[in-house]
């Protein structure tokens, strides 16, 4: 695997619901945040924030969980290489997320940008970092699964 | 009795008549908008907490009963608010959400006001010299301000009582909490939920529905006796609870939540109190963090949510990315607690857009304990003294 391929393949995991598979992507100390300026109190703000461990954890809580039925499908545009070298990738993405609920209607629900830390791990790529940087500042009825 | 048919199904409950609702208060247009001036245009809102408001001059600009407001803090550190119109054509004055004027000026025409609301200044004033147009007779709609534990509360009624009578002591489980040390707003959101605005409030007043939340199943539910629990009842539609319990141990992940940094003032980790304030708003606190959310109606069945945390001023960096993760655990657009309650407030929205519902009920009676629903027999109470119509019948 290429690396500048990283955020479509975790994409695709997140979007079918495939735990496991993403956070096999991921390095053991993988950190995980959501961030969004507010200029309503001029701030950038953490929404979600998480480790392997505790992204871990949350998948594992969200069968218990009451979850929005619409699927997501995040739509990923052409990665911008910031940074490359034989142990260290950074890229900047920008993305949409769509939802589809269940009468099959589609809509746009948010647009921000991935900025993923991608390193070589005993050989192989994997996300060690992501910041998600969301424009969008209404999630409706909000989501615990991440972005 | 099994299921009803189509007859019983229109009868109200068989009960007191405080102990439902009927759907029309969610879904009639008419009661809507009857809501407003009797509602919304007399009561006291919590706009924002003073620390969005932190040097002279800085504003924030909102809406509320459907007119654009902002309010200012002035040179003399004052608070004060204003309907966001300029008094020469009407044009909207601040349009960002929040910013610092030291003079406001209109856009349109570059009239401006002062953090007073005095008009100061008319371009090519020496035109309006035939028509008699006094300057001192421009300043903006000055909008009733009062400041209470540095939450800003706004009235459009100048003939309503003032802030103290209408919060009846509903504030008092958060005085230690927030007059000990600054505080500061570090999370604002808003969504646009498509729920009337009762039914969010509902969501605050309701205790009975910690069922549907695992996360509190596991973190409150059982952290102590029901029948140890106290609600507190207010006048002016008010409810709350001094403390309640949390224990985090027993929920995967939030294991040594508040032990990572230092509690709010006078409180402890194991913490848990709310105020719901009628008719719109709610404050709650959660050991290290405060929640405060307004709702700003649309429609009948679209409502504004606005979601504010709150922590220590002048944390660390580390303290205040904790802090955050716990706002964020249970209240944040991305948590495990409200995400949930907004699935449930549009849930029940879609039932009584269409009458498919008829009534709600909210007669559990535990003698002030446990999941008491005297906070929304309360909060209904209010609703129908301020409405002049019952909120069991009230197209009647």
């Amino acid at each position: 695997m290429i690396p500048a391929q990283l955020p479509a393949i975790a994409a695709r995991c997140l979007d079918r619901g495939d735990y496991t598979g993403f956070l096999a992507l991921c390095t053991a100390d993988f950190e995980y945040q959501v961030r969004v300026y507010s200029p309503d109190i001029q701030q950038d703000m953490i929404w979600f924030d998480h480790g392997h461990d505790s992204l871990q954890a949350l998948f594992e809580s969200l069968p218990e969980h009451l979850l929005r039925p619409d699927k997501m499908m995040r739509h990923l545009g052409q990665s911008i290489i910031e940074e490359d070298s034989n142990t260290l990738v950074l890229l900047d993405t920008s993305l949409a997320v769509f939802l589809t609920n269940i009468q099959g209607q589609s809509r746009l629900w948010v647009t921000g940008r991935y900025e993923d830390k991608i390193v070589r791990d005993a050989g192989i790529w994997k996300l060690a970092r992501r910041v998600t940087r969301l424009e969008t500042r209404d999630l409706g009825i909000g989501t615990l699964v991440p972005i | 009795m099994a299921a009803r048919n189509a007859s019983a199904w229109e009868q109200p409950p068989q009960i007191a008549a405080e102990g439902f609702v009927a759907g029309a208060v969610y879904n009639d247009p008419a009661i809507f908008a009857a809501e407003m001036p009797a509602i919304f245009g007399s009561s006291w809102r919590l706009v924002c907490h003073e620390s969005e408001l932190p040097e002279a001059y800085d504003y924030r600009s909102f809406d509320h009963a459907g007119q654009p407001l902002f309010c200012i803090r002035g040179g003399d550190g004052q608070i004060r608010s204003f309907i966001n119109a300029c008094s020469h054509r009407g044009a909207r004055l601040l349009s960002e959400p929040s910013g610092n004027a030291r003079r406001i000026t209109c856009f349109y025409h570059l009239w401006s006001y002062d953090a007073g609301g005095s008009c100061i200044g008319v371009s090519r004033a020496e035109g309006y010299e035939k028509s008699g147009l006094d300057k001192g007779q421009l300043g903006l709609r000055a909008v009733r301000t009062e400041v209470k534990l540095g939450l800003v509360f706004i009235n459009m009624d100048d003939a309503a009582p003032g802030l103290e009578p209408f919060l009846a002591d509903a504030l008092d489980h958060f005085e230690g909490i927030m007059s000990a040390a600054p505080l500061e707003t570090f999370h604002y959101s808003r969504s646009v939920l498509n729920c009337n605005w009762k039914a969010w409030q509902e969501t605050n007043l309701d205790l009975y529905h910690e069922y549907m939340h695992v996360v509190l199943r596991k973190t409150q539910m059982n952290a102590m006796p029901m029948a140890d629990r106290r609600i507190n009842i207010f006048g002016q539609g008010h409810a709350g609870s001094g403390k309640m319990l949390a224990s985090y141990e027993g929920y995967q992940g939030f294991t040594g939540r508040g032990t990572d940094v230092p509690p709010l003032p006078n409180t402890d980790a194991s913490d848990f109190r709310f105020s719901v304030l009628f008719p719109g708003s709610a404050i709650l606190s959660r050991g290290t963090v405060m929640r405060i959310d307004t709702v700003i109606p649309l429609s009948e069945s679209q409502t504004i949510l606005e979601m504010r945390g709150l922590g220590l001023k002048g944390e660390s960096e580390a303290d205040r990315r904790v802090r955050y993760r716990h706002f964020n655990q249970y209240w944040g657009p991305m948590g495990r607690n409200v995400p949930e309650d907004m699935f449930a407030a549009e849930a029940c929205e879609a039932s009584f857009r269409n009458n498919a519902a008829r009534y709600q009920i909210i007669a559990r009676d535990e003698g002030l304990t446990g999941q008491d629903d005297a906070p929304l027999r309360n909060f209904y109470a209010e609703w129908s003294q301020r409405m002049g119509r019952s909120a069991s019948a009230p197209s009647v």
